[in-house]
C-alpha cells in the first residue's frame, strides 16, 4: 500500500499524460476528466486488495486503456468523432509552427483509428517504446509497429491532402 | 515536396497534450479524494472460486490418503492375526496338552514355542 502522499505525487506526475492519453481517445474533454477520477479509484482499490503493482504507470495506462474501452462500449458509440470544440492538444515549448498548424495536426490525429491513436499517443507524447506499448496493449511488437506506421502513412496523406502539396496535382 | 517518415514525427512533437491548470488539476485531486473517503474499505481479498476448488481438492486428497491408512492398518491387522492363529493352530496340534490362549500377547511365546519344537523335530 502506498502513503497519500506518495499517491499525491504519483497523481501530480501521471495525470497530465494519462488525461492527454484518454482526451485523445475519447474527443472529449469532459469525460476524459470522468475516466481519469476512475482510473485512479480503482488503482486504490486494487492497492488495497493487495495487488503488487510493479510498474505504476504501465498500470495506469492500462487502468486507463480498460476504463476508456468500458466507457466506449457503455455510453459512446460515437467515440471516433472529435465530439468536442475544446483543443486537445497545444503548442509544444520552442515549438516553430502556427496555431492553426497545430490545430490541423490535431484534426489529422482526430482522424486515425482508435487503435492507431492510441499506439500513436504511446509512442510519441508517452515515450513509450515498441516493446512496453506491446505489454500495456497485450499485443505483439510488429502489431504494434505496423499500427504506427500506418497511422504515420495516414498522417501523411491526411496533411499532404490539406496543404495541397503540388506533386498531388502536377502530374504530368 | 514529399513529408518523410521522420518529418511527420518532427511535426507531432511540436505539440503536446493540453495541461491541466493547477487549479483544473487541484479540483480533480480533491475530487478524487472525497470519492475514495466516501468509497467502502475494501474487506480482506475474498478467495476466488479456484481457491475454493483449491481447499475441497486438497480436503479430498486429505481423505484419501487416511482411508488408505486404515485400509493398510486393517489389512495388516488382518494378516498378522492370520498368521499368529496359523502359528498357534500348528503349536496345539504338537502340544495339545498345553492350555493356549489366542491373544496377541502371548503371541511371541507361541511363536517362539512353535520354533523350539521345529527345532527339535517333533
Amino acid at each position: 500500500m502506498i502513503s497519500p502522499d506518495q499517491f499525491r505525487s504519483i497523481f501530480y506526475e501521471v495525470s497530465p499524460k494519462l488525461l492527454g492519453y484518454i482526451k485523445t481517445m475519447t474527443s472529449d474533454a469532459t469525460a476524459a476528466e470522468d475516466i481519469l477520477q476512475n482510473v485512479f479509484l480503482r488503482f486504490v482499490q486494487a492497492l488495497q486488495k493487495g495487488y503488487e503493482v510493479q510498474n505504476i504507470n504501465a498500470f495506469l495506462y492500462v487502468l486507463a486503456r480498460n476504463e476508456t474501452f468500458r466507457e466506449y462500449h457503455n455510453s459512446q458509440p460515437n467515440i471516433h468523432k472529435a465530439a468536442t470544440s475544446d483543443p486537445i492538444f497545444e503548442i509544444a515549448d520552442h515549438a516553430s509552427i502556427s496555431l492553426h498548424e497545430s490545430l490541423e495536426l490535431e484534426e489529422a490525429i482526430l482522424s486515425l483509428s482508435l487503435e492507431q491513436r492510441e499506439v500513436l499517443y504511446l509512442k510519441i507524447y508517452s515515450g513509450l517504446t515498441f516493446a512496453e506499448i506491446a505489454q500495456c496493449l497485450s499485443i505483439s511488437i510488429n502489431t504494434v509497429a505496423s499500427r504506427y506506421r500506418y497511422a504515420i502513412d495516414k498522417l501523411r496523406e491526411y496533411l499532404c491532402s490539406e496543404t495541397k502539396e503540388p506533386h498531388h496535382e502536377a502530374n504530368p | 515536396m514529399k513529408l518523410t517518415h521522420e518529418d511527420i514525427e518532427e511535426q507531432l512533437r511540436q505539440i503536446k497534450p493540453r495541461a491541466l491548470s493547477p487549479d483544473q488539476n487541484k479540483a480533480i485531486f480533491g475530487q478524487l479524494m472525497l470519492e475514495l473517503a466516501s468509497a467502502k474499505p475494501a474487506t480482506n481479498a475474498k478467495p476466488n472460486l479456484l481457491s475454493y476448488w483449491a481447499i475441497a481438492a486438497s480436503l479430498l486428497i486429505c481423505f484419501m490418503l487416511w482411508s488408505q491408512t486404515q485400509v493398510i492398518s486393517f489389512s495388516t491387522q488382518q494378516f498378522q492375526n492370520t498368521a499368529q492363529v496359523e502359528q498357534w493352530s500348528e503349536a496345539k496340534e504338537i502340544f495339545p496338552e498345553q492350555r493356549w490362549s489366542i491373544s496377541p500377547r502371548t503371541s511371541s511365546t507361541a511363536n517362539q514355542n512353535l520354533i523350539i519344537l521345529k527345532q527339535m523335530d517333533f
